[in-house]
């Protein structure tokens, strides 16, 4: 396995990019459809793709979060006989990646490769309203705005797991594995 | 778990290029929006649900189960908010039925469940290869589809990692590892389980790059395919249905 790779270059081969592509679409696909929790509030399932998009904007950076963030989840609503919403939930959660990714990035630079507290809450905040506004938006489009506000609360409690396991995740896999720290770009 | 939507088959929908499919899938989603006539898209509904009951009317309830919760919030939640035209039910000066109201609600219902049963009669009939050579056929680069042919053949080995490493805990913890309770009680025994199902992942990607590099990818070569697509019958043919079809649309949806 090459695993430890002292050839940094490596991890910037356009294969190297493609690959990381390819799992975290896999990865956001079975958080999506697999892993989900019963939630009391809203008496319905709390699905762990917000999860597996925070993980890989914060882990990997903004782009690889857009394509995986969004394919990922376009791809689980394909699987899961939603396919007339994949486009729209392509656009969202892939906005939701890139606008995550850019910020704590940016976060990163000013803080010398540190994760801020301060970056993950602003990230949360501009990703609840990508993600939540594309679906309102589209959702409103589709079958009305009165049934599309319904579902505001639920996106952001979504967002909110999302941010809270994401971002601890990111935390503990870098810590426990610190070659995915060369892999964001 | 991970279930794909083909369902083999012999029926027309079935034998159609995906090439043309693929078109007028996009081309009747369109339409949906294009009229706001309740015949027209009641029609086009109903000539949808025709091909998706050839495989069997089980098919139709399950296109329509999924969306079922969210067409009875459609139904309760719109009228409402058009309170215009004959009055059936009022509560004090607030309008909560009227015709313009049940109207807009059915039109948005119709729209919803025709672009659902659309989407699922395609994805019934359309394998999921056939779907990707489509799409190069249709110049959509090769980098993009061999990123979606190598997600989905990771998918079943992700899913396979997470049921391992599921096992494996609930081995080492006995009847301590319990997916039940509160949040906080599901995350403590999950959030593991995420970790290492991770770290697994993430390992396959140097290996995956080096694969790839070794297949030569960037090349700059026109690209073949082991396996083509099926053409059932003459493409001509299907052309000309295709026509017809999107020009019945256009009649319907204008005048």
């Amino acid at each position: 396995m090459p695993d430890n790779n002292k050839n940094s270059s490596f991890v910037h081969l356009p294969a190297f990019r493609i690959a990381s592509i390819a799992i975290m679409i896999a990865v956001t696909a079975i958080f999506t459809t697999i892993i989900r929790i019963p939630t009391a509030p809203t008496r319905g399932y709390l699905n762990f793709g917000d999860v597996a998009i925070f993980f890989t904007a914060i882990t990997f950076g903004p782009w690889t979060a857009l394509i995986a963030g969004g394919a990922g989840t376009a791809l689980a609503d394909i699987i899961g006989g939603y396919a007339q919403w994949a486009p729209y939930t392509f656009i969202a959660h892939g906005g939701q990646g890139l606008v995550i990714g850019l910020i704590v990035y940016a976060g990163r630079k000013k803080t010398k490769g540190k994760t801020g507290i301060v970056s993950l809450i602003i990230a949360f905040v501009a990703a609840s309203i990508v993600m939540t506004g594309t679906y309102f938006l589209t959702g409103g489009l589709m079958y009305g705005f009165g049934a599309a506000a319904t579902e505001i609360p639920g996106n952001i409690l979504q967002n909110a797991a999302g941010i809270l396991v994401g971002a601890s995740l990111s935390a503990a896999v870098r810590k426990a594995y610190p070659p995915v720290s060369t892999y964001g770009w | 778990m991970i279930a794909n939507l083909y369902l083999q088959g012999n029926t027309p929908v079935h034998k159609f290029d995906p090439r043309i499919k693929l078109a007028l899938l996009l081309f009747m989603t369109v339409s949906f929006f294009l009229t706001d006539s309740i015949p027209v898209t009641g029609g086009f509904l109903f000539f949808i649900l025709l091909l998706v009951s050839l495989n069997g009317i089980k098919q139709v309830l399950r296109s329509i189960h999924s969306i079922l919760p969210l067409l009875i919030f459609v139904a309760i939640l719109t009228p409402p908010f058009h309170p215009s035209g004959k009055v059936f039910y009022a509560f004090h000066s607030l309008v909560l039925l009227s015709s313009d109201g049940i109207r807009e609600a059915l039109r948005l219902i119709i729209r919803f469940t025709g672009i659902t049963s659309l989407f699922f009669l395609f994805f019934l009939t359309t394998e999921v290869d056939d779907l990707i050579l489509s799409l190069m056929w249709f110049k959509i680069p090769f980098t993009a589809t061999l990123v979606i042919t190598i997600a989905l053949r990771y998918i079943p080995h992700i899913t396979h990692i997470y049921s391992n490493v599921t096992d494996a805990h609930k081995l080492r913890r006995g009847t301590d590892f319990e997916m039940s309770g509160g949040f906080r009680n599901r995350m403590k025994n999950l959030f593991p389980v995420l970790v290492s199902v991770l770290i697994q992942s993430i390992r396959a990607i140097p290996a995956l790059a080096m694969a790839l590099e070794t297949k030569g990818l960037g090349f700059n070569a026109q690209r073949q395919s082991f396996r083509d697509i099926n053409i059932f019958g003459s493409i001509i043919l299907q052309l000309v249905i295709a026509f017809a079809i999107v020009l019945v649309v256009v009649l319907v949806t204008l005048l």
